[in-house]
């Protein structure tokens, strides 16, 4: 059966050997190729070597057809068992096993992580990596002969030569020959297509398996709450909240979708919260909302205004802060706080560690308005400068306070921002302190000598909204309908407050509207007047973060 | 209590589908049981909700009690044959074991189609429902049926935002209803109904399949159905599209079947059934303009056409009282909430979709439609998918006269697809950002074409891969 054909010319058989020979040089080659495309990233051989890798392949293909009809006309099979071509093949298969496993691997390794996962840890880009899968494919059907049996019949009934197909004709005696040479094909053709399309769905469905399995297995009995965790994070956390303070029969006023996705889909926060009423300040705007909503959520970005509020509560967050350089400038000498002490709080809080020597404090809070931490005082002198350099887990979490009493026996507590980047030292400081206590002193009508400063610290439990402490919070809004000079003298006149107020207004306007958001803060905050270098200060850090 | 009311809807239903079919092994009965029992329980639930428009667990209870103890009578009726179903389910478990060669290439298949089920159902009956329009909207009215509220009470929920009051009435309540009885008797997860309706597609996909080709190739084109990644994600989420699917492929193979085996009368009955419970899932579907069509053609060219048009016509009578009670229950509901007239929404109902028709006079984005539905159920049904049921039908165009009828079901389909999207195109102005939800009402696509292909090409021997020295 497999007799050469003598009368093909000598140039013709000496082509096909060079042919055939060369083939697994020239698919190793582009395999390496694709190794390196799958290392780096799709487009790079056209960026680099200015070639297009797709014609390359196209080329290949051609050949590896060219290949193919050589192998089934000129080859004997004892000739084509010894070849390189043969050991290749065999090679090829074991290849393929091995990274198909591997391509699955990294499939599933891909859902069941993290987007990018493999990338990041394996430098592997897997959707080229699968390329190559599907290249050793590509050789794999290519090797599909005459030596290869489908269902105890071979695929090519001879040597694919047109004198056979002439001579035997195309219905073989056998019954089970009788389809042609092209049916056969069309009908492995159509497996292979099937394989295909399984193939390529089955990381889909493993890594779809193995990201529910990774949590059924490992808690096989976990509450419905853990659960709803798992799928759902903070987000599920937010709404247990909301639940557990707000009774069923209140009204909530919940963020706008177009700035809260998540958080302002009352179709989806109605499936945690019904039957409490929600009022969207998409639809409804605040001044009308505020007589029917009982509550306010809040969100990192939303509200861009302080509702008068009753109580806040949010979800426990972990405050770390690592400080150094934590100086107080006095006229005469030069203070430098080493150790921080609890002097107080209003917060619901766990101090997990406060460590002198490693200059570390760590805090769990429930609910905090203010939390000092630093050095008692009892001086009449006023510091002309106070700054210390912190490290903190999250952004605008802490800054300094200095609080003066005043002989009335009201504190006034002076704040510097807070710090505005995480994960690095950034430099607090409070400057002009003398002129800022003169300003509040006589806006608040407060007796303006005297004043004795009683504590420098640090302050990780003011709440800013829109900054870290109340990523979720809700506000409990104060519906007592008195004013501010009606209700009891504060403990503290905290300018932090203000301050924050104020940097709300500017963040939530553009520059054009600042001056009318401005006014709008003075107005509101009963005429407290922020000085103008830390009115520049704050407006160039706000402006440049937009 | 939640395993009584199934339990006894599903004894009943075993009854009814070994009445209509005698030639159905175990496990397709038992498939055909959850589907039929499932629909029951729904309808009967969305009964109640219609009328009094909440849910009473012990008026559940007395349907429940009325059904196990009918099939109590029929089975002593019938005598011992049914009694000894426990040993029946034994031999039938042992029988099929049997059979099953697991280093065949098909007992590869069937293993790992079994491992998928078993898999779909561990995830269904731990994880709570989570999935976005799941909480939003369809398990989130099975949670207020169940806290005894009735839907109208929603409108009382909101402030101003009466706009988009039609949400919570986007669908009818088939899948809610499963949800609540679930919620309200504290059954496992309503998850677990999903991963069963998976569960029902595969096992009636294989035992179908194997009355029109062989044991390989079935088991092969049945894992393709199992692994499809689009069906099992509907496992994990729970969306009506998977039920829909269920309910409408299962319709056309009992059709299938129906006019292959002498057309009786019982399978052409249930096939019926399967569509009007689609119908319920999901009315919005145009898909059941293609099964009319070769339920017509069928009519036509066979005999007894009189009892065919009488069943077609009763067929139409049970789709339209679905479709009022449901739009009398949206009027009702909605009047009770807010005082001033709304304009209802009647887009929804198949019926008026045929009169809108009239008002398209122009084709001329049939392009961009196409390019637009191509791309957005490609990911759902796989290109060469396609285009391996097309070469499969065009090569062995000598069987295309014997399974016409899947040909044109499958072509019909596509063309509603395509039509469906028309329409859409001509009365919304966002149809183009439906492209997710058009994704995932094309996958009942994937059974029919594997069907389709399973009906016209053979797998060939497996020894393919094995190189002879």
């Amino acid at each position: 059966m497999f007799k050469k054909n003598k009368t093909k010319s000598l140039y013709l058989r000496n082509l096909s050997n060079l042919a055939v020979n060369l083939f697994p040089f020239f698919a190793v080659g582009l395999g390496v190729l694709i190794v390196i495309q799958s290392v780096t990233y799709k487009g790079f051989f056209e960026k680099n070597l200015h070639f297009d890798f797709g014609l390359v392949i196209f080329m290949f293909a051609l050949y590896a057809l060219l290949t193919k009809y050589f192998i089934l006309s000129h080859w004997r099979k004892e000739n084509l068992s010894r070849s390189i071509y043969h050991t290749f093949s065999n090679l090829n298969k074991l290849v393929l096993s091995g990274l198909f496993v591997l391509g699955i691997f990294f499939s599933v390794m891909e859902s069941v992580k993290y987007n990018n996962y493999v990338y990041s840890t394996f430098h592997v880009n897997p959707e080229n990596f699968w390329g190559l899968v599907q290249f050793c494919f590509l050789i794999l059907v290519l090797q599909l002969d005459s030596t290869t049996h489908i269902g105890g019949v071979k695929i090519f009934q001879d040597r694919w030569d047109t004198t056979n197909f002439l001579n035997k004709g195309l219905i073989p005696k056998s019954e089970l020959v009788r389809k042609s040479v092209f049916h056969r094909l069309v009908e492995i053709s159509i497996f292979f297509g099937l394989l295909w399309v399984v193939v390529s769905g089955a990381s889909g469905v493993l890594g779809s398996i193995f990201d529910q399995a990774k949590d059924v297995f490992p808690h096989p009995l976990a509450s419905y709450s853990q659960k709803m965790h798992t799928k759902w994070g903070v987000f599920y956390d937010y709404m247990q909240l909301i639940v557990k303070n707000v009774p069923s029969n209140m009204a909530i006023y919940n963020p706008p979708q177009n700035i809260r996705g998540i958080e302002g889909n009352q179709f989806l926060i109605r499936s945690f919260l019904f039957p409490r009423i929600l009022i969207s300040a998409q639809r409804v705007s605040w001044s009308i909302a505020k007589s029917e909503a009982d509550y306010v959520m809040v969100t990192d970005s939303w509200p861009g205004f302080e509702p008068p509020r009753e109580s806040f509560v949010y979800l426990p967050k972990n405050v770390q802060i690592f400080w150094k350089n934590f100086l107080v400038y006095f006229p005469d000498r030069i203070d430098k706080i080493d150790n921080l002490l609890e002097i107080d709080s209003d917060g619901d809080r766990k101090i997990v560690e406060n460590n002198s020597e490693e200059k570390h404090l760590s805090i769990i809070y429930n609910s905090s308005n203010y939390d000092y931490w630093g050095r008692s005082y009892s001086r009449n002198m006023t510091p002309d400068n106070i700054s210390v350099d912190v490290l903190v887990n999250q952004t605008e979490k802490v800054s300094i306070v200095a609080g003066f009493k005043l002989q009335n026996g009201a504190t006034i507590v002076l704040s510097s921002p807070p710090n505005d980047k995480k994960e690095e030292y950034v430099h607090l400081t409070i400057t002009n302190i003398q002129a800022k206590l003169d300003n509040i002193t006589k806006i608040q009508g407060l007796p303006q000598k005297g004043a004795t400063l009683s504590f420098v610290a640090l302050n990780p439990g003011q709440v800013y909204l829109h900054s870290g402490y109340a990523d979720f919070g809700l506000i409990k809004i104060d519906k007592s309908g008195l004013v501010d000079s009606e209700k009891a003298m504060p403990k503290y006149y905290n300018d932090a407050y203000f301050l924050n107020l104020y940097r709300l207004a500017v963040y939530n306007s553009s520059s054009k509207n600042i001056e009318k958001y401005r006014t709008l803060v003075y107005d509101s905050t009963s005429g407290f007047v922020i000085p103008d270098d830390e009115y520049n200060e704050v407006e160039k850090t706000i402006t440049g973060r937009k | 209590m939640f395993y009584i009311i199934f339990l006894s809807f599903f004894l009943l239903s075993f009854q009814i589908i070994s009445r209509l079919d005698k030639n159905m092994k175990f496990i397709e009965r038992a498939a055909m049981t959850y589907l039929l029992g499932t629909a029951e329980v729904s309808l009967l639930g969305s009964f109640f909700i219609y009328t009094k428009g909440r849910i009473n667990l012990l008026e559940f209870m007395i349907p429940a009690i009325i059904s196990f103890v009918i099939s109590l009578l029929i089975i002593f009726k019938k005598g011992n044959t049914n009694l000894k179903l426990l040993k029946r389910v034994k031999k039938v478990i042992y029988g099929q074991l049997k059979r099953i060669n697991i280093t065949s290439f098909e007992g590869i298949c069937l293993l790992i189609i079994g491992l998928l089920l078993a898999t779909t159902i561990i995830n269904g009956l731990y994880w709570p429902v989570s999935s976005w329009d799941s909480l939003t909207l369809y398990d989130f009215r099975g949670k207020i049926i169940a806290q005894g509220f009735s839907l109208s009470d929603l409108f009382k929920q909101t402030f101003k935002d009466w706009d988009f009051y039609s949400y919570y009435f986007s669908y009818p309540l088939f899948t809610s209803i499963l949800h609540s009885v679930s919620y309200m008797t504290s059954g496992p997860s309503p998850q677990i109904f999903y991963s069963l309706y998976y569960v029902s597609l595969v096992v009636i996909f294989y035992s179908t399949l194997l009355r029109f080709s062989d044991r390989k190739t079935t088991a092969f084109l049945t894992l393709m159905l199992a692994l499809s990644p689009v069906i099992f994600s509907h496992t994990t989420i729970a969306y009506p599209n998977l039920p829909y699917a269920t309910y409408f492929v299962t319709g056309f193979f009992i059709f299938y079947r129906y006019t292959k085996e002498g057309r009786p009368i019982g399978l052409l009955m249930l096939s019926l059934l399967m569509n009007v419970f689609a119908y319920a899932v999901r009315p919005t579907e145009p898909f059941l303009v293609a099964f009319a069509l070769i339920y017509i053609i069928d009519m036509l060219v066979s005999r007894n056409i009189k009892t065919k048009i009488i069943y077609l016509f009763l067929f139409f009578i049970l789709l339209y009282i679905l479709n009022k009670s449901w739009s009398l229950y949206f009027q009702r509901e909605a009047f009770a909430a807010i005082s001033y007239p709304i304009n209802l929404d009647k887009r929804s109902s198949l019926f008026d979709a045929g009169l809108a028709w009239g008002s398209l006079r122009t084709f001329s984005n049939l392009p961009e439609i196409i390019k637009f539905i191509y791309n957005n159920s490609k990911g759902a049904v796989s290109p060469i998918l396609v285009l391996m049921s097309a070469t499969s039908v065009f090569f062995y165009r000598n069987k295309i006269k014997d399974n016409i009828y899947s040909i044109i079901f499958v072509v019909a389909c596509y063309l509603l697809i395509v039509a469906g999207t028309l329409y859409i195109s001509y009365i919304y102005d966002f149809w183009k950002i439906i492209g997710e939800s058009l994704s995932r009402i094309v996958i009942f696509i994937i059974p029919l074409l594997l069907f389709t292909i399973g009906c016209f090409w053979r797998l060939p021997s497996t020894s393919i891969l094995k190189w002879e020295e």
